[in-house]
Order: structure tokens, then sequence, then C-alpha cells
């Protein structure tokens, strides 16, 4: 829930809120995870400076996206610096950006977290693989915390041994709702 | 603000070739070869970098103050326009243009293709 999940501009588009509080900062769903950061590697089209941070607008191919710097935000390791004025990178320059999911006036965007310019020109290409993947063997799937899973399997083990009546019943129900809700 | 352009769909320079006059306005992500580069004219071409024969004209003119030099590998951001004379001429009016000198071409393609099919399955 903490971690980047890394996606398309195009999923963050298409996101949709699990909370409908109205609160600037989002929790969404994507797939079967709720989330609220972001991890997107996209071609800086638009950059311009507003008042205390930064505006990118960044475009991977998939959708274009506006991601705000605010001059006042910092990485864990940044504490303690004093604020500045960050410097719009050029534009067509290739960037990663994480950062936490926001709406404002009805548009999905990232309030940047961490970002950097990426010189590999691979990368995008290797962020949409990584974003594919992820979709299909993590996000998509809904969360299995893996000591329920050994309880599991211990339960249903000690079902076809010889154990008292009682547990025997429960082993087997514990392992008839695991593969029911699977 | 709401977003002022539309993102750049990505085509080979031979698809948009291929496609002629209905590639009309669209906002498109190319990779190819720069040749030609005229900065009097704001003008250059982009070659296909896979299949010979290919390319289209390219405007320069929201680039200029960018180091450009022929033959590199570039990707260019920008917008399709017809223009017609003597003959139709297909004109990329480029926003944005980065150096992709050293980028793996096969590599890319598959990337590519993986990230078309993985739009069509969240598009289902």
């Amino acid at each position: 829930f903490l971690a980047y999940a890394k996606v398309l501009v195009s999923q963050v588009l298409a996101l949709e809120e699990a909370t409908d509080d109205g609160a600037e900062l989002c929790i969404c769903w994507l797939g079967a995870r709720a989330v609220q950061k972001v991890e997107i590697c996209g071609v800086v089209i638009e950059a311009f400076r507003r008042e205390k941070r930064l505006q990118l607008r960044l475009d991977d191919s998939t959708g274009v996206v506006l991601c705000v710097w605010w001059d006042t935000s910092f990485a864990s390791h940044q504490v303690g610096r004093a604020a500045a004025e960050r410097c719009a990178p050029p534009l067509g320059a290739s960037m990663h950006v994480q950062g936490q999911l926001s709406k404002f006036g009805g548009e999905m965007q990232i309030r940047v977290e961490n970002a950097w310019m990426e010189m590999d020109p691979l990368a995008e290409s290797l962020h949409w693989v990584e974003a594919r993947r992820l979709w299909h063997h993590v996000y998509k799937r809904a969360f299995r915390h893996p000591g329920l899973a050994r309880g599991t399997r211990a339960a249903h083990e000690a079902s076809t041994t010889t154990v008292p009546p009682s547990l025997s019943r429960s082993g087997a129900a514990v392992a008839a709702d695991t593969s029911a809700a699977g | 603000e709401p977003p002022t352009v539309s993102h750049g769909q990505l085509l080979f320079v031979h698809e948009i070739v291929a496609r002629g006059a209905a590639a009309n306005n669209l906002s498109v992500r190319v990779t190819g070869c720069l040749r030609g580069v005229d900065r009097a004219s704001c003008r250059a071409s982009l070659l296909d970098p896979r299949v010979a024969g290919h390319s289209i004209v390219v405007d320069i003119s929201q680039l200029i103050d960018q180091n450009l030099r022929d033959d590199e590998l570039v990707q260019i951001i920008g917008e399709l326009s017809i223009v017609s004379g003597g003959a139709t001429v297909q004109l990329l009016r480029a926003r944005t243009l980065r150096n992709v000198d050293g980028l793996d071409l096969d590599i890319f393609m598959k990337a590519v293709k993986a990230k078309e099919a993985f739009e069509q399955d969240l598009a289902s």
C-alpha cells in the first residue's frame, strides 16, 4: 500500500477512487489492490513554474498526466534542506516520477515525491514491460498474507491425520473457505 | 489546468506513410534518423530506422535552439498535418525531440508490442 505501483499513465487516468470523502489525496483501486502512490516514466511535454511549485506534464504514449512538484516536498533523505525553487527540466527529457495520487478539478494528478531524469533510451520501454508484468502477477490478484497460506496448509494436513474431531472439522472449514475465496 | 495536448501515439515512419491522409491531425511519437537538417527553412527529414525508403518531413521550428545533427536517432512528439502542393506531403510539426542514439531497436519493438497488448488487455 505504501510502495509506488509501477503503472502506465492510461492506468492512472482510469483509476477509480476507493473512498468518496472528497479528499484531495486519493486512495484508488488498481485491479484488486488499493494504492495511493504510483511510479510512471514518460517524456516531459510541458514544464512551467507556478507559485511555490513546478508543474510538469508527462507523456508516456498512453496518456498525458499532470505532475505537481511542490518546492517544500522532500524525500526522507533530504529532510533538513531549505526549500528551493526547482528548475524545469528540458522539454523532451525522459523522467521517472514517483508520487501520491491526487485529484484536483476532476483531473487525476500526481503529487511528486521523487523525480529523476532518465538517460537510458530503453528505460521507458522497460517500465512499460514491468508495469504489464506487475499488473498480471500482482495488482490484479487479491492480496494473500503468506501466514494465512501456511496456516491453511497446516490445517489441511492436520485434518488428514489422527486428530480430535473438532480440530479436523475446523481445519477442513478453513481450507474450504480459502479455496472458495480464491 | 486541463491538458492542452493529446498524448503522442507510438507510430513508426512506415506506418505514418502507409496511413496517408488518414494521419492528418494525429498526435504521434515517432522514432527515426534525422537527415538534411536545414535551419533556414526549419525543415528536416525523418527516416525510418528499420524499413528503408520511408521518410516524412519534420517542421523543426520549435526545436531550433536544440543541437540537431544529421544521422542521429531521435524520438519526436508532435502533430501530423497533410500539406497539399504539387504532391501531398505529410508534415510532422515537432513539439519535443530527444536523442535516443544507442536505442536497441529490436528490444524497443518488442516492448512496443508488449505495451500494445497490455493496453488491449486493459481495455477489454
